[in-house]
């Protein structure tokens, strides 16, 4: 088996490689940020309670980690690239006499190579940093455990390994090639039931403050961080059929060949779009969040605000960042969009339809997805900040204006990072979308 | 209608085309055969204006196309021209109707009207009832006459097939020939089909052999 995949190694196109290698570097960075966790946590000795007291330390640390989400996201783009190519190869395996579990084993071997290296990277990178920043702060910053380490870079590469045993997408991959399934799965009913359980336990908490019948006297508070957590991933989960909702209703209604195409397109495979697009989606609902609380703490007055100011400031930096990594992601993701789509396009373009038109494709499936995914994120944001912030601190009406600009420049933001990635992506469609596709001699 | 003139094309360091030259009158019917490797589809691809040719000319309706630009030979080819492949044409997430529609859509004719005259189009080549499926839920037959169809229904003055039927039964290629044909010579239209295979050639009204990627023979039916 070693053999094997020796050989399949050796034998990686440059394409591949160039996957490899960033696949590498998203292990590497998130090995990095939570290195940077974990160090930032040893710091304390009593977590959870410097957590609920509100301790920086702990409040940048769960930052950090959360900005794995992203990355993990990014690396799992990344692993979808030349995913045509590596399905060939695996169908030709198996025709060479390889059993599905062996194929499994190929991709966990792969994924856990590679999350390993990047792994190691990771944590030489945060060495040399860790140290460097001790020693400039004069032990200020305490040296990461080297008990930690392992442990960190165990769970990267198990991560690796567990994301490389699909063999990936809804393929078929048997001695006789790939096929495809009927269709890609689509949105479920079950996305939208964390969706209406949170949006339930938040407004029973919300509503049956002081007489919220299980908990005790936290039940209502805990009720509304539930329906708000709840709310949350049920978003995420619901994108999808957001996502087909919106294509459906666009492809019904359009005159342009354009917007009819991008739509379809759209409406078949929901999924692939609310993966790439889900971050974003988290990000603009942080950032709503982060702007009601600002706009309402800042107009209360609160005791301590000027302090808050530099939370914020990280907080921002961090949403930032995120935004910045799933752009990445998004890259990866209309990278795969073209080499899916490659042979459609270029019949199209064979035919007489011109590449600009083609590439108001990509930014109008950018924009159809995109809008409708941060338009419900910053609303929901919006909407949990200000009924959780009206609760602790009352109505402040001169807090509106501030929320609902951050929250509309928010939409704004993550739209145009959909829209600019799509843009980007025009020029690679005319490096795709070669008509020797159809070259048969 | 459509000449070239000494066209040479090559790939790397194979020569696909080897000074061809050739005259297509309006609404002939021309089959261009010849063994795997001798240049066919290639000899297609710079009729069509698909790709340029190193050397030699190109001329639709007297006037040069392959020294035009890549925008004015892709208005041409939306316009003027139609294009068959053997397979992988149709957009796999649109319904049937919607991929004959996409020419006159990107062409910015009015929605209804562009899948009124898809459904038309459809309705000729008898595929009506597969309107509304998408192109996974056709037969190979079914979704090689909605190829022909989305090729047709611009109005095109010349149809290019490569190879329409090499993905396809005996029965059911016959059935997309009889279909292609029929409409090209009930609409004037000139076709341009390559093929390797004699039933298909048989169609033509004259059949050009390509060897080594230059003219190896003529036949007129």
């Amino acid at each position: 088996m070693i053999a094997v995949i020796r050989m399949l190694a050796r034998g990686e196109s440059r394409h591949e490689r160039v996957r490899g290698r960033l696949m590498v570097a998203g292990a590497a960075l998130a090995t990095f940020l939570l290195c940077a966790a974990v160090n930032l946590l040893q710091a304390e000795g009593d977590r959870l309670g410097a957590i609920l007291s509100g301790d920086g330390n702990d409040v940048t640390a769960l930052g950090l980690a959360l900005l794995i989400v992203p990355v993990a996201a990014f690396v799992y783009q990344m692993s979808r690239l030349t995913g045509a190519a590596r399905e060939r190869r695996l169908a030709a395996l198996r025709l060479a006499g390889a059993t599905p579990r062996h194929v499994r084993l190929l991709g966990a071997y792969e994924g856990a190579r590679r999350a390993s290296l990047g792994g190691l990277t990771g944590v030489t990178l945060y060495l040399a940093v860790n140290l460097a920043l001790s020693w400039v702060l004069d032990g200020a910053l305490p040296l990461v455990s080297f008990v930690a380490l392992p442990a960190v870079l165990a769970a990267v590469t198990l991560g690796g390994a567990l994301s490389g045993l699909s063999p990936g997408r809804h393929v078929v991959i048997s001695p006789l090639g790939v096929t495809r399934g009927v269709g890609p799965a689509g949105p479920r009913v079950l996305d939208l039931v964390l969706v209406v359980a949170g949006v339930g336990t938040f407004v029973a908490g919300y509503g049956g403050k002081g007489g919220f019948p299980l908990g005790g006297k936290y039940g209502g508070a805990l009720a509304v961080v539930a329906g708000a957590v709840l709310l949350l991933f049920g978003l995420v989960l619901a994108t999808a059929g957001l996502i087909r909702a919106a294509a459906r209703w666009v492809g019904r209604r359009t005159r342009a060949a354009e917007t009819l195409l991008a739509a379809r397109l759209m409406e078949a495979d929901p999924r692939s779009w609310a993966r790439a697009l889900s971050v974003i989606g988290l990000t603009v609902f942080f950032s709503s969040v982060v702007g009601a609380q600002q706009a309402i703490v800042f107009s209360a007055d609160v005791p301590g605000t000027a302090s808050l100011l530099t939370t914020y400031l990280l907080v921002d930096l961090a949403l930032v960042v995120a935004l910045a990594t799933s752009s990445a992601a998004l890259v990866a993701h209309q990278v795969e969009q073209l080499l899916d789509h490659r042979r459609s396009f270029a019949a199209l373009t064979a035919s007489g339809v011109p590449a600009p038109a083609l590439g108001r494709v990509l930014t109008r499936q950018a924009l159809i997805a995109a809008l409708p995914v941060c338009l419900v994120a910053a609303l929901a944001g919006t909407g949990i900040a200000v009924l959780g912030a009206v609760d602790l601190y009352g109505e402040r009406p001169g807090a509106i204006g501030w929320t609902m600009t951050r929250a509309a420049l928010t939409v704004l933001i993550g739209a145009l990072t959909a829209l600019l990635v799509a843009a980007a992506a025009r020029r690679l469609l005319r490096r795709t979308v070669r008509l020797d596709e159809f070259h048969t001699e | 209608m459509l000449e070239a003139h000494t066209l040479r094309k090559t790939f790397a360091r194979t020569v696909a085309l080897d000074g061809v030259s050739l005259k297509i009158g309006a609404g002939e019917i021309v089959a261009i055969t010849g063994p795997s490797g001798s240049g066919k589809s290639t000899l297609l691809h710079c009729l069509a204006g698909i790709i340029r040719p190193d050397s030699g000319e190109v001329l639709f309706g007297g006037e040069r196309i392959d020294t035009l630009g890549e925008t004015e030979r892709t208005d041409l080819r939306r316009r003027s021209f139609g294009v068959v492949f053997q397979f992988g044409q149709l957009v796999p997430e649109l319904t049937a109707a919607e991929n004959v529609a996409l020419p006159l859509l990107f062409d910015r004719h009015g929605r209804r009207e562009s899948l009124r005259a898809a459904r038309s189009w459809l309705e000729r080549l008898d595929v009506a009832d597969c309107a509304d499926q998408r192109p996974g839920e056709l037969s190979g037959g079914q979704s090689q006459r909605i190829a022909v169809a989305r090729a047709l229904v611009a109005g095109p003055r010349v149809v290019f097939a490569d190879e329409p039927t090499g993905a396809l039964d005996s029965l059911a290629g016959e059935r997309v020939m009889d279909e292609l044909v029929g409409m090209a010579r009930a609409d004037g239209t000139t076709l341009v089909i390559v093929t390797h295979d004699n039933r298909v050639a048989a169609y033509a009204d004259r059949e050009i052999m390509l060897r080594d990627g230059a003219v190896a023979a003529e036949v007129t039916a």
